[in-house]
């Protein structure tokens, strides 16, 4: 049996994400639950960006991006057991975000008219932005190409739209994308291909 | 040489930049500066757009609002909630109805046949005596006699009596003012 070292002892360089999940599984799998969930902390504490990235991207809406984020650790955390250190733990990560977030669009959806008001994409961040800094014209540039993409983003087939989020935001190979959607890397590819087509007109716009 | 007779479209040279290109278009883009320009300009502009929801993300998640939400997710994997959030419906007990054991599935069955019974049994003299419920009969009801009928039959009598009798006084003036048949003619 191997022997699973005090959480913390390790002097070493900060884990990746990877080898983190599999120490939370092995001291789940010890029931030392107090060490895996302040190790699962540091786990969140390194992929939260990502997730709040994709999530963003997806619910265009802080409230919700943060309640997806929140129900994706959760899940995680709940399905840590079952996670397979010879997979990337990255490919993981992304479908439960990318699945919690196609949840609560579902819900989303599900809501009465008078409440959609209540979701609508937060597209006064930028205004929210501090406009004396030297950075400020570059990140409201930054904010108008993002609102652009995602405006063409949200007319995409679920499945183009996953892989090219995946690909674009959170900078995944196909192989990678296509372990964590359950297909192949060259239908990933073709997905790829077929939302950039549709995009094309995007693209091609900034100049 | 170029490969491709035209030059690659912004979507293809969009899946140059993201990866997992032909390539053919990426010997195309080694030999043409008018696409790899393009490409470098696609490219810079998905990055702005990457750097857009970073700048989002910055703009609405301060390092504070990061903690709290690492300190809700922690707070919540250690009450023990397993899945995510779920908003129930405001009516009845969150706890599972518990299966009932085999001995209260009879009791169940057993008061279920007793309330059937004690219904039939309810309805039984009815069934069995219908015209105590039959509806009112149209025959018509025989007529009571009147308090005065036996004046009337004395009447009645007394005017046998008087038509029976040979003379009759009382229209003997009568008689006398008629005409007679045979005399008019």
């Amino acid at each position: 049996m191997t022997r699973i070292p005090p959480y913390g002892a390790s002097t070493g360089p900060a884990p990746d994400p990877a080898a983190l999940a599999a120490e939370v599984k092995a001291l789940l799998g010890a029931g030392r639950r107090d060490e895996a969930s302040q190790c699962f902390g540091q786990l969140v504490a390194l992929c939260q960006r990502r997730a709040l990235r994709l999530a963003f991207h997806y619910l265009g809406n802080a409230a919700d991006a943060d309640d997806a984020v929140q129900d994706a650790f959760v899940k995680l955390y709940a399905h840590m057991t079952t996670y397979r250190p010879d997979l990337s733990f990255d490919a993981w990560f992304a479908r439960i975000v990318v699945n919690t977030c196609l949840d609560q669009l579902k819900a989303r959806r599900r809501l009465p008219a008078w409440s959609a008001g209540l979701h609508e994409p937060a597209w006064d961040v930028a205004a929210s932005l501090p406009t004396h800094e030297p950075s400020a014209e570059r990140r409201m540039l930054a904010l108008d190409a993002w609102r652009a993409v995602l405006d063409g983003v949200r007319r995409l087939p679920a499945r183009q739209r996953e892989v090219f989020v995946l690909t674009h935001l959170d900078e995944q190979p196909p192989q990678a994308i296509a372990q964590a959607l359950g297909m192949s890397p060259a239908t990933v590819r073709v997905h790829l291909f077929r939302a950039l087509r549709r995009l094309r007109a995007v693209l091609a716009d900034q100049s | 040489m170029t490969l491709f007779r035209r030059h690659p479209d912004a979507a293809t040279l969009g899946q140059a930049v993201l990866g997992g290109a032909d390539p053919r278009v990426m010997a195309h883009l080694r030999s043409c500066l008018r696409c790899r320009r393009e490409r470098d300009r696609i490219a810079a502009f998905l990055g702005d757009a990457r750097d857009g929801v970073d700048a989002a993300i910055d703009a609405a998640f301060g390092p504070a609002a990061l903690e709290r939400q690492r300190q809700a997710i922690l707070q919540r994997i250690t009450k023990g909630g397993g899945g995510a959030r779920l908003l129930r419906f405001p009516h009845g007990s969150d706890q599972p109805q518990p299966e009932p054991r085999p001995g209260t599935r009879w009791l169940i069955a057993a008061a279920a046949a007793g309330l059937l019974i004690g219904g039939a049994a309810g309805q039984l003299p009815s069934l069995l005596a219908p015209a105590r419920n039959a509806a009112p009969s149209l025959a018509p009801v025989a007529a009571l006699p009147p308090a005065n009928w036996r004046t009337d039959d004395t009447l009645l009598s007394e005017v046998e009596a008087a038509l029976d009798r040979d003379t009759r006084g009382e229209f003997d003036a009568l008689d006398a003012l008629t005409p007679i048949h045979y005399e008019t003619r």
